[in-house]
């Protein structure tokens, strides 16, 4: 207390001293303080937290950890050609701390090899607050090595590659409709390539890259790369050829009969395997984004329609098969019927008319079926019609199929039964047709169609795609009679001359229907539906073909439109498959009594 | 209050012959020397460890920078041991020479084209082919320098004369030159050292409360006003925003920060074995054999090693202040105060900045970082600390009792 008074009195003459070792020691306690606080961090991070940190450290290896892209399955043809493939290309990118001083001299060398714009590319070499900027996708490698030759050439660094693989479309248009097309993050958008994703796209792989302070890539040194898994290839069961082929026949029906889309379909009727599907107006896969949305898919699967009197056939095996009739069955075919408030007329205008069964298909009368399917309940037609694949999908693996309409007998009309026999009244897409089509041509048996023959693997290797499920819809018998009786429609009197083959016996049906106006208000507006259905040699059935125009703007029918472009796509079918003549000639089937 | 003893020098103490004098052997303080040891040998392991796969650096062969490390520290054992056995009377000739060398290199740096800028700061010259950092030779020839002046002006003086405005002017004035031509570099952590040393000697000279006020006000003042004028540059205050939340730019300001933090996580309790830590043989912290020597550590000799080498720290400034307690005359008490003071902070700001609760400013590890100068310096330190030690004529034992000291006793 004393020495404390004494040092105020003199603090005004004297400066208070510190106290030196008091300092000393002051400090060293604070050090240690401060040393252990330290200590107590190292424990913190390197025992508590380590965990945390060390994954971090895993995860910051791999801050610049590399997606190592798996190579997308091809998909191509029933030979193996090509239709969809992958080849290797290269994304350019810039790190802009590295190049934004130079980005003039580094656009130009890019902009002088690719098609991209000079400005564009100083924007992106430019680009602020990022250490990646895209400059250009999908670039060949041999213009991608030029320009990083002359990048380093003239020690221009900061631009790097990627892989960045591209899709093309060697045969462009042709079954564009099915395969489909890839975005461009190279995921499938439509067609096989979106049902199929899963299968093409593999698994991809990654590596871990270091990458310091300067963005130097150093490979780790302990390997932590995982080898992509390349997406297996689709072997469609597609023809290529015949494919082209039904496209551009289609394409000039389409133009020629003024209608605003058209599909053919082709099938092998003893696998149900499609040959050929054509859909017109299509795209090129190349450039799905030059074409409207509607052409992108298929409308074969897609767009529903009412099938007309091709439903007649199945009607027919129907009634055959449950005994009622034979082609040789009498009908009185009235001018007009009379089901309640409606009316029932067939295309041309006659008086009472006695046809056999056989006349009735041959001359393709609506009045006559409907008389004939008065034989059979509702429920037991609907069951055949079931049976032939009608109101259910065919599943064929192209994304957006539709199912069709088929009514459930409760909900019939009285008049019901009489349009669905004749083809009005539900509502079918073309592979669904042509599949059961295709059963009257396989002997009465279903079988499901398929369009992926079988899957091929990274080594070439085909594994098939499963069996198809088959079922029996009607006897031998009754779809042998049937197929007789088609065989009528292109003799010389029947209603679709034009089908015909010269030296084979074709069996064939022709459909006309009015159309249901998509923008609502029924039938009223939306035209009509031109198709025909065939399948050659009638005896011994290898090609089945159906094609469908929508809303020509002639007023020929079925047979007269739709005949020829049969005619033309069977016949070459049968020449690329070596098809011979059977050698047996149609039987004459009474038409009328 | 007692007075007692005046200021001269102990040699001139009359109780002192030396007949009473034991061998020199038994007179050197081994634990400092086994810290320094301990500290240097795992400092050459780390820098052999974080160079072993830097072919940039090495040029294939791998114990290089490990071998240059071992070599430095031999040259700076030679001088250190010089330091200790000469003569006291020598070191304070020697010492203005030590400043002015400094203050010569310092100024040869700032020459356009003697000076070599090596991350933003104009820090090296080459002489003979041999980079020396004039800024580690500063350190100690400020600390010696202040020591010397405080010692000229008391020694003689009688007891209850204290530090005089004018003498602590002369003291900055002694740290001033050599400050504003680092500053010019610039050079921040060396920069903070040295405040940080300066500070500590003032203190312990015994200067008067309102200096130490007036000095902390200062710093804190001209660290805001250096923010305000904008006479940092961007990359330092990127490192202190970094400091502060590393994740704002991982691949930028806070990849240092959180790199080191990364590797010292890494290690664990035991770490990943010598040579074997992941991040630090594949090079991910930069200046891993300089400044973030310390991750080596962390990573490699996990909890253990890094724990071991702020024991040893620890262990160096307490015999460094059982030294400066027990040193008989001023000159050898102020320059071992500024030499742990010096030490103290600077392994501070290094293994804070290494464990992420310090900014990165680049200052190495005493006596464990790669580099000559640094370690040539820091061993002369240690040198002087002996030499001090050797001068007294008691021995200091591992005493943790008080020391009386017979300078100043009557401050006590």
């Amino acid at each position: 207390m004393t020495h404390r008074s004494r040092n105020r009195s003199r603090s005004r003459r004297r400066v208070r001293m510190g106290r030196p070792t008091f300092r000393l020691r002051a400090g060293l306690l604070l050090m240690v303080f401060v040393f252990s606080l330290f200590a107590g961090r190292l424990v913190q991070i390197q025992g508590i937290d380590a965990h945390a940190y060390s994954e971090l450290s895993d995860k910051y290896e791999g801050a610049t950890e590399v997606t190592l892209t798996a190579s997308r399955g091809a998909v191509v043809d029933r030979d193996g050609a090509p239709l969809a493939q992958t080849v290797d290309a290269e994304l350019l990118f810039a790190d802009p701390t590295r190049t934004s001083a130079k980005a003039p001299q580094i656009a130009k060398i890019i902009a002088d090899r690719i098609d991209v714009s000079y400005l564009t590319l100083v924007k992106a070499l430019r680009k602020p607050g990022t250490q990646y900027s895209y400059l250009a996708r999908r670039v060949m490698p041999k213009d991608a090595d030029a320009i990083m030759a002359e990048l380093e050439a003239k020690d221009l660094a900061g631009v790097y590659t990627e892989r960045d693989p591209l899709r093309t479309y060697p045969a462009g248009d042709i079954a564009s409709n099915l395969v489909g097309f890839v975005g461009s993050d190279g995921h499938g958008l439509a067609g096989i390539e979106l049902a199929m994703e899963q299968m093409l796209k593999g698994k991809d792989g990654h590596a871990t890259y270091v990458t310091d302070a300067q963005g130097t890539r150093i490979p780790l040194a302990d390997s932590s790369v995982v080898e992509p898994k390349p997406g297996k290839g689709v072997a469609l069961t597609i023809d290529e050829d015949l494919q082209f082929y039904a496209q551009r026949r289609l394409r000039q029906a389409v133009d020629d009969t003024g209608s605003i889309s058209g599909a053919v379909v082709v099938m092998d009727p003893r696998t149900s395997q499609v040959l050929a599907l054509a859909d017109y107006p299509s795209f090129d896969a190349n450039k799905p984004g030059k074409a409207p949305k509607a052409d992108r898919g298929s409308r074969a699967v897609q767009d529903v329609y009412e099938p007309g009197s091709v439903q007649k056939v199945l009607t027919t095996a129907a009634l055959i098969d449950a005994g009622k009739v034979t082609s040789r069955t009498k009908v009185s075919v009235p001018g007009l019927l009379r089901r309640g408030p409606d009316t029932i007329k067939d295309w041309w205008p006659h008086e009472t008319l006695h046809m056999t069964l056989a006349g009735v298909i041959a001359r393709s009368s609506n009045i006559g079926t409907a008389v004939a399917a008065e034989q059979i309940e509702p429920e037991d037609l609907y069951d055949y019609l079931r049976a032939f694949g009608l109101g259910q999908r065919t599943d064929l693996g192209l994304a957006g199929e539709t199912k069709g309409l088929l009514p459930p007998p409760e909900s019939w009309q009285p008049i019901s039964r009489d349009t669905i026999a004749f083809g009005q009244g539900l509502s079918v897409n073309a592979v669904q047709m042509t599949a059961a089509v295709s059963a009257i041509a396989n002997g009465g048996e279903y079988v499901r169609p398929s369009l992926v023959k079988g899957y091929v693997g990274a080594g070439g290797e085909v594994e098939p795609a499963g069996p198809a499920k088959s079922r029996r819809v009607v006897s031998k018998n009754a779809a042998d009679q049937v197929t007789e009786m088609m065989e009528m429609v292109t003799a010389d009197n029947g209603t679709a001359p034009s089908a015909a083959i010269d030296g084979y016996r074709v069996a064939g049906k022709t459909g006309t229907a009015q159309r249901v106006n998509p923008d609502g208000g029924g039938y009223e507006g939306g035209g009509y539906t031109l198709s025909f259905a065939g399948f050659a040699p009638a005896d011994d059935p290898r090609v089945v073909t159906y094609i469908v125009l929508q809303k020509p703007s002639t007023s020929d029918g079925g047979g007269t439109a739709g005949g020829p472009v049969f005619h033309d796509i069977t016949s070459y079918a049968l020449q690329k498959y070596g098809v011979p003549p059977t050698g047996s000639r149609s039987p004459e089937l009474p038409l009328g009594y | 209050m007692t007075l007692a003893a005046d200021l001269r020098p102990a040699a001139r103490r009359p109780q002192v012959t030396p007949t009473r004098r034991r061998s020199v052997w038994s007179r050197v303080d081994w634990l400092l020397v086994l810290a320094v040891a301990g500290l240097v040998g795992i400092g050459t392991l780390l820098v052999w460890s974080a160079t072993l796969h830097r072919v940039d650096l090495t040029d294939g062969t791998s114990y290089a920078y490990g071998l240059r490390h071992l070599i430095n520290a031999g040259i700076g054992a030679v001088l250190g041991i010089v330091v200790a056995a000469t003569d006291h009377r020598w070191v304070r000739i020697w010492t203005p020479v030590v400043y002015a060398l400094a203050i010569v290199g310092l100024g040869f740096v700032l020459v356009p084209g003697v000076g070599r800028e090596i991350n933003g700061s104009l820090s090296w010259i080459d002489v003979g082919g041999m980079s020396i950092q004039p800024a580690e030779l500063a350190k100690l020839g400020v600390v010696v320098t202040m020591a010397l002046l405080v010692a000229e002006r008391f020694e003689g003086r009688k007891i209850g004369q204290s530090l005089r405005d004018r003498d602590v002017l002369a003291m900055l004035s002694i740290a001033a030159v050599p400050a504003v031509l680092i500053m010019l570099q610039p050079d921040l952590g060396t920069m903070l050292v040295l405040s940080a040393t300066v500070f500590g000697v003032v203190a312990v000279a015994g200067a008067p409360k309102r200096w130490l006020a007036l000095l902390v006000a200062g710093a804190v003042g001209s660290a805001l006003a250096a923010v305000a004028l904008g006479v940092l540059k961007p990359y330092q205050l990127d490192r202190f925003g970094a400091f502060v939340n590393p994740g704002l730019d991982p691949r930028g300001a806070g990849y240092n920060t959180t790199q080191a933090r990364i590797a010292i996580g890494n290690g664990g309790l035991t770490g990943q074995g010598l040579f074997d830590g992941t991040q630090t043989q594949a090079g991910f912290v930069p200046e891993q054999h300089t400044d973030f020597v310390y991750t080596v550590a962390g990573e490699e000799l996990g909890l253990v090693g890094a724990a071991t080498i702020i024991g040893l720290y620890v262990l160096l400034l307490w015999r460094g202040l059982r030294i400066a307690l027990g040193a008989s005359d001023m000159f050898g008490r102020l320059a071992a105060a500024g030499i742990i003071c010096w030490f103290g902070f600077q392994a501070f700001q290094n293994i804070g900045m290494c464990l992420g609760i310090m900014p990165v400013t680049g200052v190495p590890l005493p006596l464990v970082s790669y580099g000559g100068t640094s370690m040539f310096a820091s061993v002369m330190a240690v040198g002087l600390l002996l030499n001090v030690h050797l001068r007294t004529d008691r021995p200091l034992g591992l005493g943790l009792g008080v020391v009386r000291s017979r300078v100043l006793r009557s401050r006590f």
